[in-house]
């Protein structure tokens, strides 16, 4: 393994958790405002939760282009 | 005294004789005036440019006088024959004329009569063909029995709909016995289409400087127009009473030809989707639709097909721009898309299509990352769409090669330059004055969602309704909007 590899492996790597980085992000802002005390809390949640569900879809969009790549859709 | 009179009269005679041999003029080659006897010097090998100038006067015209009787019998009988070949065929007939080399009868047409009834003739061909290929395979539809109505009989219609019916069965037989008068014009009608095949001796098309049918459109050698000949008798007459075949009297006074038609003629409709296959398809869970549809000049005509081989086979036997519109469907890549088992590229698509598009046409990749990734956006599915074509197309051909040993700057040279091709950019630079078009991302199609493309009646659809994908369109390899 040289340095274009790692170049390359690390790529991969940051492009594999671009769909997962909401859902985390999402996860945690979402149990830190979890009991919504006020108006604010209540908007961020929702904005986690926005964040949260729009990485479930980045990933399902993921698995659909999968699936279609491989000639099933 | 008398002697040395016979012997003036005897100088007097063979100097008149002399001088009219003298008098006659050089006859150019495929002069006008003997345009069917060219044809039929060509036809028969007897002459080639080179042997018709090498006479003199005298023996090209005593050459034209020997061939005329033939080459207007020629004439008449090729008229005969296209004119029987453009009836409604019934069973028989259709049995009979696709048994016979098609390909050659339709060049022996063009070559007699004309372009353009070579092309009324070919597009006949082609769409039989088409329909009953289909037929074998699959349930015909409205528009097929609509089209297959301009070409066919009722009850040849039927056959080709149900070839299991007994009487499509013993078609040569149940044809014939309806009656005394019918059989015998029945019989006479096919033994006319078997005739030009076993008569034709255009054996060889490389004889007339033509490599196959497409070229022999794309630009014959020899003159192509229409022979028209006229009733004036003015000149010599062609002992048409030996021929039976042709009505009108014959002369080689004004003889002209016809200009090459803009359009195809007949109105032509043949689609694998369709209302009836909604309802008649087996239910699949799975949507298996591919597919190339064309859209030709006079806006009235489509062609559909799955088998990119046959349909590529019809585009070259259309006449020169006459696509408006072409999609190729199914799956694709960076670079290259496939329809079926049909695989194309920058070099297969221009060559296929070149001087077959009109200008101003679309060619259409209806196949995901058919162009190239472009700029950045904001649209996070865009975004998305680009990662993964990078991961598929990069990172794991990438690795692949790495486990197999390769060189890393070789693979990487090597997946750099191939996980963003653009086949559309590239196809448009290969067809100018067409926009070619192509998709940025992945295109999703919500037809082939499984289970829901069935009840849609899109199982086997050759043109996607809607693709969720970003499009973009060339023109001379030039980014444009769409058209």
């Amino acid at each position: 393994m040289n340095f274009t590899d790692i170049y390359y492996l690390m790529e991969l790597a940051l492009l594999i958790a671009i769909p997962f980085i909401p859902i985390t992000i999402g996860i945690l802002l979402r149990r830190k405002y979890s009991p919504a005390k006020d108006t604010a809390h209540r908007t961020k949640y929702i904005l986690a939760s926005i964040l949260f569900y729009s990485g479930i879809m980045a990933l399902i969009f993921c698995f659909i282009v999968v699936l279609n790549y491989a000639g099933i859709l | 005294m008398k002697i040395i009179n016979h012997l003036l009269y005897a100088l007097l005679i063979l100097s008149l004789s002399d001088s009219i041999a003298l008098a006659q003029d050089l006859v150019p080659w495929e002069a006008q005036a003997y345009t069917i006897q060219f044809k039929h010097f060509q036809e028969q090998k007897l002459h080639s440019k080179e042997s018709w100038i090498k006479l003199n006067p005298y023996e090209q015209n005593e050459n034209l006088e020997n061939i005329t009787e033939a080459a207007v019998t020629r004439h008449a009988e090729l008229k005969h024959y296209y004119d029987e070949a453009m009836k409604k065929w019934n069973f028989n007939q259709l049995q009979t004329y696709m048994k016979t080399d098609k390909d050659k009868n339709i060049k022996t047409v063009s070559f007699w009569l004309g372009k353009e009834k070579g092309k009324k003739l070919s597009l006949k061909i082609l769409t039989l063909e088409s329909i009953m290929q289909k037929a074998a395979s699959q349930t015909l539809d409205k528009n097929d029995i609509n089209t297959l109505n301009l070409y066919l009989k009722p009850e040849a219609i039927k056959c080709v709909e149900m070839p299991e019916l007994p009487t499509c069965r013993n078609s040569f037989k149940s044809f014939g016995i309806s009656s005394k008068n019918s059989e015998k014009k029945e019989t006479d009608n096919t033994s006319v289409l078997k005739q030009l095949d076993l008569k034709s001796p255009i054996e060889n098309p490389e004889n007339m400087g033509m490599e196959n049918l497409a070229e022999f459109y794309d630009g014959a050698a020899s003159a192509s127009g229409e022979i028209e000949i006229s009733a004036d008798a003015s000149q010599e007459n062609t002992k048409q009473e030996n021929t039976n075949l042709q009505e009108e009297s014959i002369s080689f006074t004004k003889i002209s030809k016809s200009a090459a038609p803009k359009n195809i003629p007949p109105k032509l409709n043949i689609k694998s989707t369709g209302s009836q296959e909604k309802e008649d398809a087996p239910f699949r869970v799975f949507s298996d639709a591919y597919g190339i549809t064309i859209d030709l000049i006079d806006g009235q005509q489509s062609l559909s097909f799955r088998d990119g081989d046959v349909a590529s086979a019809a585009i070259r036997k259309l006449p020169n721009g006459s696509i408006t519109n072409i999609t190729f469907y199914g799956h694709g890549g960076p670079g290259s898309q496939s329809v079926g088992n049909y695989f194309l590229d920058s070099d297969t698509t221009a060559s296929l299509l070149k001087s077959k598009t009109a200008p101003g046409s679309t060619v259409q990749f209806s196949g995901c990352n058919t162009a190239s990734i472009g700029e950045m956006t904001l649209n996070p599915l865009v975004g998305l769409s680009m990662g993964i074509r990078r991961i598929m197309y990069f990172s794991i051909p990438y690795f692949q090669e790495r486990m197999a040993g390769k060189d890393p700057d070789e693979a990487r040279r090597f997946w750099e330059g191939q996980w963003d091709k653009d086949l559309a950019k590239e196809t448009s630079e290969k067809l100018p004055s067409s926009y070619v078009c192509g998709y940025r991302t992945f295109g999703l199609v919500p037809d082939r969602i499984p289970i829901i493309s069935s009840f849609m009646g899109q199982q086997e659809a050759t043109k996607p309704r809607y693709v969720l994908g970003k499009k973009v369109c060339y023109l001379n390899g030039r980014e444009v909007k769409r058209p």
